[in-house]
C-alpha cells in the first residue's frame, strides 16, 4: 500500500467488457481519450489515482526520460574501453575470465578487438569512443555505470527485466509506477509516455511498458511516429470549434439526462468528453515543434538525414517534461534486429549507423535541457537490455551480452562527470560494483523522492515492488 | 469518435437516412435517430433537447452526437 495514501478500492486489475469496447472503438486518439476518461472518472470519484502526490522524501528529480538503445548497444564500443581485448583479438578467451551463457555464440569464440578508438573528455576526463563525438562533449554532466548486469540473455526476457524488474510480461514498468508514487502534474496530457521507433516493435511489444498490475490508470500513451503523434486531434475539414462545442454539450446534455445516479462509472466519465475538447485545443501546441528556434531544431539535428527522427521525439520529450509529463521513453530501434542494436553481424556497420542516428539528438537533448534549467529536475537514462559479447560472431559481429554491461544516467540530481562500477579486463563481467537493472530502478525512485521499500501494490495477496525485494540506492553517483 | 474520419463520414450517411425517412419532421428525425442508434425512443426531457439543437445544427452533427453517448458506445 502507499502508505499516505491508503489505496480504496479503486483499481479494477483487469479490463471490462465495456472499456474494451470502448478504446477499440476509439482507436488511437482514443488511447489518449481513454487515459483522459479515466483521469477524469478518479477526479470525480473520492480518490484520483493521477492527482499528484508527495514524494517519501525530498526529490531531486520530478520526471524521468529514458532513452532506450533496443536491441542492446555495445559497451565495448562505446563506453567501456579494453586493450586487452584488441590486445586479445582473434584468441579464444582466456580461461580466468570465467564462462558466460550466450545465445548463439559458442564456447569455442574468438574474442574480437573493437575498432573504435577512445579519448578522454571534459573535465572528468571519462574515456567515451569515437561513436559518440557530441555525447563526449556532455560528459562532466553524466554518470557512466560500467557495470551494470541483468539476468537474461534473449531481447524480449531482459526488456521485461529492464522496465519491470520482472523477467516475464505482466509485472508494471517502471514508468507505471513512478505515475502511482507521485501521479501526474498534467490534466491536458498523459502522464507516461512512450515514443517506439517508427521502424517497428521490439521482441517484448506492448507489455515492457505497461501498467502491468497496477490499475489501468497508470498504463502509457503510446505516440505515433511522423509530424502527429496523435491522431485525431484536429478537427475536421469544415467542422468550426464553436459548432463542435454545441454538439459537445448536447452529448453532455444527454448523457446527464440518461444517467442512472447509480453508475458511478458513466457519471465520472460524462466529463470526459469536455476534458478531450481541451486536449484538443492544448495538445497539438505542445505535440508541433513549430514554435521551436532554428538554433533549438540544429542543436537537436531536426530536419537532417540521419538524426531527423530521433531528433524529433527526443526534443518532443523535452517539450513533454516541460508541461509535466513525468515519464517518456524515446526508443532507438524497431523491427528486424539489425535495424535496432543488435549487431549480430557487423559491429562496426550497425553501430555506426544507430550512433549518426542517435548521438547529436542525445546530446542535443541534454543541452537543451541544462539551458532551460531543466536538467537539474530532469533525470536521462541511457541504455539498452544488456551489452554485447566480448567474442565474434560471424566474424565480425557480437552477441547478446547480460553479465556486464554500460548504461549512464544524468540530471535529476545524478553526479555528472562519474564512472561507477568496472567490468573484468576483456569486458565480460561486471566485477567492481555491480549493478543491477533494479539497482538502477532503486536509484530512480531515490532521486524522485520515492522509497523502493515504501511504493508497493497489492497483488496476489503480496505488496509487490518494482524492486522485488532487492535494489540499492547507487550511492556514488548521487 | 469526435474527430476522425470514419465516425464523421458514417454520420454524413446517418444524416441522410435520416432526411430520407423523416422527411423534415424534426420530431420524427429525432425520434428516429434515437431507436436506429439506442433500440429505445427518448425520454421527453432528451427530445426537448434534440429538438432544440437540430433547429440551429446540422443533422449531421445530431447524428455525430448518437454516436458519442454512452448508450451508443458501451455495451450495458
Amino acid at each position: 500500500m502507499y502508505p499516505d495514501h491508503p489505496a480504496e478500492p479503486h483499481a479494477r486489475p483487469t479490463r471490462t467488457r465495456r472499456e474494451f469496447i470502448r478504446d477499440g472503438f476509439c482507436g488511437f486518439g482514443g488511447l489518449a481519450l481513454a487515459s483522459m476518461l479515466h483521469d477524469e472518472q478518479a477526479r470525480a470519484g473520492s480518490v484520483n489515482p493521477l492527482s499528484p502526490r508527495p514524494p517519501h522524501m525530498p526529490a531531486k528529480a520530478k520526471a524521468v526520460i529514458f532513452l532506450f538503445m533496443a536491441g542492446g548497444p555495445s559497451h565495448l564500443e562505446t563506453f567501456d574501453p579494453k586493450p586487452l581485448l584488441n590486445r586479445l583479438h582473434g584468441k579464444p578467451r582466456p580461461k580466468e575470465f570465467g564462462e558466460a551463457r550466450y545465445q548463439f555464440l559458442r564456447p569455442n569464440a574468438r574474442l574480437l578487438g573493437t575498432r573504435r578508438t577512445f579519448r578522454k573528455h571534459g573535465e572528468s576526463g571519462i574515456e567515451v569512443s569515437d561513436l559518440f563525438p557530441h555525447m563526449a562533449g556532455c560528459i562532466d554532466d553524466i554518470a557512466v555505470i560500467r557495470s551494470c548486469h541483468g539476468d537474461m540473455v534473449v531481447h524480449s526476457a531482459a526488456q521485461y527485466e529492464l522496465f519491470t524488474g520482472r523477467v516475464t510480461p505482466g509485472s508494471p514498468s517502471m514508468g507505471s509506477w513512478l505515475l502511482y508514487g507521485l501521479g501526474a502534474e498534467s490534466n491536458s496530457l498523459p502522464g507516461y509516455v512512450v515514443m517506439p521507433d517508427p521502424l517497428g516493435a521490439l521482441e517484448a511489444g506492448q507489455p515492457m511498458y505497461m501498467n502491468g498490475f497496477l490499475p489501468a490508470v497508470y498504463q502509457p500513451t503510446c505516440f505515433r511516429p511522423g509530424n502527429r503523434p496523435v491522431l485525431n486531434l484536429d478537427l475536421p475539414a469544415g467542422v468550426e470549434a464553436k459548432s463542435r462545442r454545441r454538439t459537445l454539450k448536447l452529448v453532455r446534455e444527454l448523457n446527464e439526462a440518461a444517467l442512472d445516479p447509480a453508475d458511478t462509472e458513466f457519471s465520472a466519465r460524462i466529463n470526459a468528453y469536455d476534458l478531450a475538447f481541451k486536449m484538443q485545443m492544448d495538445a497539438p501546441e505542445v505535440l508541433s515543434l513549430s514554435s521551436e528556434s532554428k538554433e533549438t531544431l540544429d542543436l537537436y539535428g531536426v530536419g537532417v538525414e540521419p538524426t531527423n527522427d530521433y531528433a524529433r521525439r527526443c526534443l518532443l520529450a523535452r517539450k513533454l517534461v516541460e508541461k509535466g509529463v513525468r515519464f517518456i521513453c524515446v526508443v532507438s530501434g524497431g523491427g528486424p534486429g539489425n535495424l535496432q542494436w543488435d549487431a549480430h553481424s557487423d559491429i562496426e556497420e550497425n553501430h555506426l549507423r544507430k550512433a549518426a542516428e542517435t548521438d547529436k539528438p542525445v546530446a542535443g537533448l541534454l543541452k537543451d535541457l541544462k539551458r532551460r534549467g531543466l536538467l537539474d529536475s530532469t533525470l536521462v537514462l541511457w541504455g539498452g537490455e544488456f551489452g554485447r559479447s566480448p567474442e565474434a560472431e560471424t566474424s565480425r559481429g557480437r552477441d547478446h551480452h547480460n553479465l556486464g554491461f554500460s548504461m549512464w544516467m544524468a540530471g535529476g540530481g545524478i553526479k555528472g562527470g562519474k564512472v561507477v562500477g568496472a567490468t573484468d579486463a576483456i569486458g565480460l563481467r561486471a566485477v567492481e560494483n555491480p549493478c543491477h537493472f533494479r539497482d538502477i530502478h532503486t536509484t530512480i525512485l531515490n532521486q524522485l523522492g520515492l522509497d523502493q521499500n515504501r511504493l508497493t501494490y497489492p497483488h496476489l495477496g503480496r505488496d509487490e515492488r518494482l524492486t522485488f525485494v532487492e535494489g540499492k540506492v547507487i550511492r556514488e553517483i548521487i | 469518435m469526435l474527430n476522425g474520419s470514419l465516425s464523421n463520414d458514417l454520420a454524413g450517411a446517418f444524416a441522410k437516412r435520416l432526411t430520407e425517412r423523416c422527411g423534415t419532421d424534426p420530431d420524427r428525425i429525432v425520434d428516429e435517430g434515437f431507436r436506429e442508434a439506442l433500440g429505445r425512443a427518448p425520454k421527453a426531457e432528451e427530445r426537448t433537447l434534440a429538438l432544440d439543437f437540430i433547429r440551429e445544427q446540422p443533422l449531421r452533427e445530431y447524428a455525430l452526437t448518437l454516436f458519442n453517448l454512452n448508450g451508443f458506445l458501451y455495451v450495458p
